[in-house]
């Protein structure tokens, strides 16, 4: 065997081409997968329905008279780089309101929709759960409609992060 | 110490009976107090559990009334007493309870309890035993300031029930105020600090639960509330039953009613229980409206079942009992089978699931024909049965069905078990109803056969053809047959003038059905009868006629639409040989189109003759349009109005006349006309012709010139033609045909003088205005010829020139100098000089010299003046030839032309004579004119020039100039 080639690594030009192809995998790499503009137009339009929906008929069918926590204050996000964050804090409260509204309130079918606009996958934090009953309808309502709200106000971008 | 142990329960033994013993001895009943050992409260279901014992109490078993009282607030406010009894056993704990309408959580209870022997075996007792003390029953619960706490929470009740909400305010809270779903609700103050809210017959509105929210001033927490599960009252179930199919299960089903299910596990829906009493089984339904129940035992016959439902609050039951064997849901039958006998006879079989074949089971079958039931019976079968359907129709498609029970104790049918089936074509069992239309052309006899399609119950099958004989009558041997196929309704024969009958079957692939016959005679087709008009009705025509004959074996009444837009589409009635009238109906009458009926009555010999026509409308229309009307004899004060391609026939009612309208700005109407006016309020003059035959009309007593406008419009019953545009007419004038008269052959003679003047232009050229006038023809030989001069001709020698004239050669800017007209230099030589008038009143700039010959101006040979006038004219030549006397002109000429000769002195010259020439006159050639001094008409200056010998191809070159050269010294012309 030739010691010469055992020394023999990747050439120069050989690394540059590595280097240059990991950079653009790391920074194409989130894009790859990510929803279309059309996409996101399209589901935001759904999400602002569904939202308004879901708070109308958690109203009319189980909150009458029951009023909103203004102490609750449920994040909204706007387009942008925040907006994964604060779609995973929403998730984690619309999935809370689904489990203390004993599935009266089905969220499920917008927090999916988040999934799909969101970029990353940040951790979702614990939210307080209340145990009394009138208090679980006061947070389930509370959630519905700021969820609402936020989706009401949100502009579309073509970009979601 | 230890004898004292031994020694005080030894005491105790001796004492108490001593005691018992005592009381009894001494008449005072030994009391025996209840001793309270707990008091313990469940809040959610606001309730009060006392736990007591008896204590001295001597017997083993003694009956014990017990009283226990309740107050709330403080002991002295009772709210409650009861009366417990019981059979006390010594050393027993007893157990009471009590539910508090209030929570207990928001005011303090107290409790005692005292008793009262009532037991033979004790001595009477006439009052109760002492009370024991007071216990206080109470729920710790603290209220934090600028709060509120509302009780109970998440309590559960069954709508129609009442409820007390317990409102429990904290320090410096005020102005509390409380809602249930968004209806206020007002409760009483019980302290400063309690406030109760009664709440009854509660309804149910969501699963959820109620809601009641309160809110008060001075809070610091989020706003107060409680949920209320109020629960749908449970529903006893409804239609329980249960029945076998196979006497191994039993299948008990129920109506559940609603559900009575809350959120959050408040309340589950409830279950249902089957209980069975004989066999003592119990089991719980997995399903809310059924249960498949195993029959183990099959020795039982008898069932008593219990359904019990039950949810947290309620529970309900229902109980049947029942035989087996009279609850038997029969399988559907299985293995049916159908087969054809014949086209109208169908066996059908079939099997049964049964126990044996000693039951007897009732059979219900049916027999559908496009989902209509046309035959239905019950039969009594085993396990297996068949059943004959007869009287089925040919080729026709049935549904067969059949359901079983047991016919000893009839429970339910079973399920359907059907089969379809078809039976097979028979041959068709109708003869056709077939007619005729008859018309003569070209001296035969066209004959178009019309036959309705059988009746499916007559065809029998699908009809695939028609079969037609024709059999001449006049020779019998002679018979045709053809064949129409299937689905033509008819067809068309050409037949000479004989008798013919005709013979129409129709076939299908089992047969052919009994012949329809018809017979034509010679005249046939030609039958003249009068039309009558007939009114129809909305829903249709009522026919009546005359018969002809009394041996009729019927009559047939025919008839199609008369419309231009449909073709006769031919329907026919047959009518028994009794019968002179019949109505005529029909879906396809339509309101303002004319039917037209035939009545044929039918001899033996199955000939038809023609009886009546009649026509007539089921509703007679206004006429849809009116007729085109044409203009004729149109004169200044007439003109006709006709109509005749109009066809009446089509319109949408009987014409009953026409009406003409006429509008004039004299609005002078005609003495046979009225005055009327239109809807537009327009005045107009109306003439009526009241008979539909006539189509003309004459308008008269019109001014010349005048616009007229006018409406022909047809009138029936129903109204009249539509208000279409008027036709606009302006009369002529009345002279304008005379003019016509005169003027057109004027200006055709006029063109044709014209046409035959061009054509012989050249020849009336020659002989009016030749370019070179002939001598011998001139007017001078007539004076010549007057005075007898032998000289019929001048001879050039002879001739003593009397001006002479040098043309110099013309040099072009000299020229130009003279006059301001175009220079043409390369014409200088040959055109005329521009000073002479020529007969295009051009002049030219050439300087030349005149000599003046006399021969033909004898007046001025007599005056004796030369007249040489050199120099331009000033006048045109159409003025001079006409109206300037020659002398005059002579005159001008000298002088003129003798100046520009004196302007050019050395310039080449060249010779011109100038002659006054007598043409003669138009028309007129031979006549000569007389008086010479006077201007002559169609006379001119000829210009006659003297050019040197060596110039000979400048000769007579501008022929249609008045002008023409001599050349000198030849003697000739």
């Amino acid at each position: 065997m030739d010691p010469q080639s055992l020394r023999k690594g990747p050439t120069k030009p050989t690394l540059v081409l590595l280097c240059c192809v990991g950079t653009w995998l790391a920074i194409c790499c989130p894009s790859f997968g990510a929803p279309t503009a059309s996409m996101i137009k399209t589901i935001v339009e759904l999400l602002k329905l569904e939202s308004k929906e879901l708070y109308e008929d958690y109203l009319k069918k189980d909150a009458v008279g029951v009023p909103t926590d203004e102490s609750l204050q449920l994040p909204c996000f706007t387009l942008g780089f925040e907006a994964s964050t604060n779609i995973s804090i929403i998730q984690a409260y619309l999935e809370t309101a689904k489990r203390l509204s004993d599935n009266r309130a089905d969220t499920a079918n917008v927090t999916k929709r988040l999934d799909d606009i969101r970029c990353s996958n940040p951790p979702k934090p614990s939210i307080y759960e209340p145990e009394d009953f009138y208090a679980r309808k006061i947070f389930t309502l509370t959630v519905l409609k700021r969820f609402s709200d936020c989706m009401a106000e949100l502009k579309v971008k073509d970009r979601i992060c | 110490m230890a004898f004292s142990a031994v020694l005080h329960p030894a005491f105790l033994l001796v004492v108490l009976p001593l005691k018992a013993s005592l009381s009894e001895v001494l008449g005072e009943p030994f009391q025996l107090i209840p001793e309270i050992l707990t008091v313990s409260i469940q809040s959610k279901l606001q309730q009060v559990n006392l736990q007591w014992t008896v204590p001295n109490l001597t017997h083993q078993e003694l009956k014990m009334g017990f009283q226990i009282e309740i107050s709330r607030m403080n002991a002295s406010n009772i709210i409650w007493v009861e009366d417990y009894s019981t059979t006390v056993k010594r050393n027993q704990v007893l157990h009471w309870n009590w539910k508090s309408e209030i929570p207990l959580e928001c005011v303090t209870h107290f409790i005692r309890i005292r008793a009262m022997v009532d037991d033979a075996n004790y001595p009477p007792q006439n009052s109760w035993s002492n009370w024991s003390s007071w216990k206080e029953v109470s729920v710790q619960v603290s209220v934090a300031p600028n709060t509120l706490l509302i009780f109970p929470k998440s309590k559960l009740l069954e709508e129609g029930s009442n409820v007390t909400i317990c409102l429990l305010y904290g320090q410096y809270l005020y102005n509390v105020s409380c809602m249930l779903q968004k209806e206020p609700i007002h409760g009483e103050q019980l302290d400063s600090h309690v406030s109760l809210i009664k709440l009854n017959n509660v309804v149910f509105h969501s699963h959820s639960g109620t809601n009641i929210y309160c809110q008060a001033m001075n809070a610091t927490k989020t706003p107060f509330g409680t949920v209320l599960f109020v629960s749908k009252v449970l529903e006893e179930p409804k239609n329980f039953s249960c029945e076998t199919q196979d006497f191994k299960t039993l299948k008990c089903s129920w109506e559940p009613g609603v559900d009575t299910a809350l959120t959050w596990s408040q309340q589950d829906s409830q279950n249902y229980t089957l209980y069975e009493s004989f066999s003592g089984r119990s089991e719980l339904s997995d399903h809310r409206n059924s249960h498949n129940w195993k029959i183990t035992e099959e020795s039982q016959e008898t069932y008593n079942f219990t359904l019990t439902t039950e949810n947290n609050l309620r529970k309900r039951s229902v109980n049947i009992i029942f035989n087996l064997t009279h609850r038997v849901h029969l399988k559907a039958p299985h293995d049916v089978t159908l087969e054809t006998v014949d086209a109208k006879k169908a066996n059908m079989t079939w099997k049964m699931h049964s126990r044996g074949d000693n039951y007897i089971l009732l059979c219900q079958v049916e027999l559908q024909h496009e989902t209509e039931v046309i035959h239905e019976c019950n039969v009594s079968v085993h396990m297996s049965a068949s059943y004959l359907f007869s009287d089925l129709e040919p080729d026709t498609e049935y549904k067969a069905r059949v359901r079983c029970a047991d016919a000893n104790h009839f429970w339910k049918w079973s399920d359907w078990a059907q089969k379809a089936f078809s039976t097979p074509e028979a041959a068709p069992s109708q003869a056709l109803d077939v007619w005729r239309q008859v018309r003569s052309e070209n001296g035969s006899h066209v004959v178009t056969l019309f036959w309705k399609p059988l009746l499916k119950s007559q065809a029998n099958g699908k009809i695939v053809s028609y079969n037609i004989v024709v059999e001449n009558q006049d020779r019998p041997s002679e018979a045709e047959h053809y064949s129409v196929q299937a689905p033509a309704l008819g067809t068309q024969l050409s037949l000479d003038m004989c008798s013919y009958k005709i013979h129409i079957t129709a076939n299908n692939s089992m047969g052919v059905s009994p012949e329809s016959v018809m017979a034509l005679s010679n005249d046939s087709g030609h039958e003249e009868v009068h039309e009558k008009r007939i009114k129809g009705t909305k829903d249709g025509f009522h026919i009546s006629w005359e018969p002809l004959s009394g041996d009729a074996l019927g009559y047939v009444v025919d008839w199609c639409a008369h419309s231009r837009d449909q073709h006769c589409d031919l329907k026919w009635k047959n009518l028994g040989p009794n019968t002179t009238s019949t109505n005529i109906t029909s879906d396809a009458f339509k309101p303002g189109v004319r039917y037209n009926f035939r009545i044929f009555e039918k001899s033996v010999q199955q000939n038809a003759q023609l009886l009546e026509k009649q026509t007539g409308y089921t509703q007679e229309l206004a006429p849809l349009e009116n007729p085109k009307v044409i203009i004729n004899n149109f004169t200044s004060n007439s003109f006709i109005l006709s109509w005749p391609g109009y066809d009446s026939d089509f319109q949408s009612a009987f014409i009953e006349g026409y009406r003409v309208y006429l509008k004039s700005k004299e609005m002078q109407c005609h003495p046979k006309g009225k005055r009327t006016s239109l809807s537009d309020n327009s005045v107009l003059c109306e003439y009526e012709i009241k008979d539909p035959e006539q189509k003309s009309f004459t308008v008269e007593n019109l001014q010349p010139e005048s616009l007229y406008e006018f409406l022909v419009t047809p009138y029936t019953s129903a109204g009249q033609g539509p208000n279409e545009t008027f036709t606009k007419v302006t009369t002529p004038d009345e002279n304008s045909h005379m003019l016509l008269k005169i003027i057109l052959p004027m200006t055709l003679c006029v063109l044709l003088i014209v046409i035959a003047c061009y054509w012989k232009s050249q020849w009336v050229k020659e002989k009016c205005y030749p370019d070179i006038p002939n001598p011998y023809k001139s007017s001078i030989l007539s004076l010549i010829k007057s005075k007898k001069n032998p000289h019929l001709i001048m001879n050039v020698k002879d001739c003593i020139p009397d001006v002479l004239e040098v043309i110099n050669k013309v040099e072009g800017p000299k020229t130009q100098c003279i006059v301001s007209g175009k220079p043409h230099n390369e014409d200088v030589s040959i055109k005329p000089p521009s000073s002479v008038p020529t007969e295009d009143g051009s002049s030219g700039p050439v300087p030349f010299m005149f000599f003046e010959n006399f021969t033909y101006d004898q007046s001025a040979f007599d005056s004796g003046s030369h007249g040489l006038n050199p120099g331009p004219l000033k006048d045109t030549p159409g003025q001079l030839g006409l109206l300037t006397p020659p002398d005059k002109l002579l005159n001008v000429l000298e002088k003129d032309y003798m100046k520009s000769l004196a302007e050019s002195p050395t310039e080449e010259t060249s010779l011109i004579y100038v002659s006054q020439l007598a043409s003669p006159m138009c028309g007129d050639k031979d006549s000569l004119v007389t008086n010479s001094p006077k201007p002559v008409h169609c006379s001119g200056y000829k210009r006659q020039m003297a050019v040197p010998g060596r110039l000979p191809s400048l000769a007579l070159s501008e022929s249609n100039s008045l002008t023409s050269m001599i050349l000198l010294g030849q003697g000739e012309q």
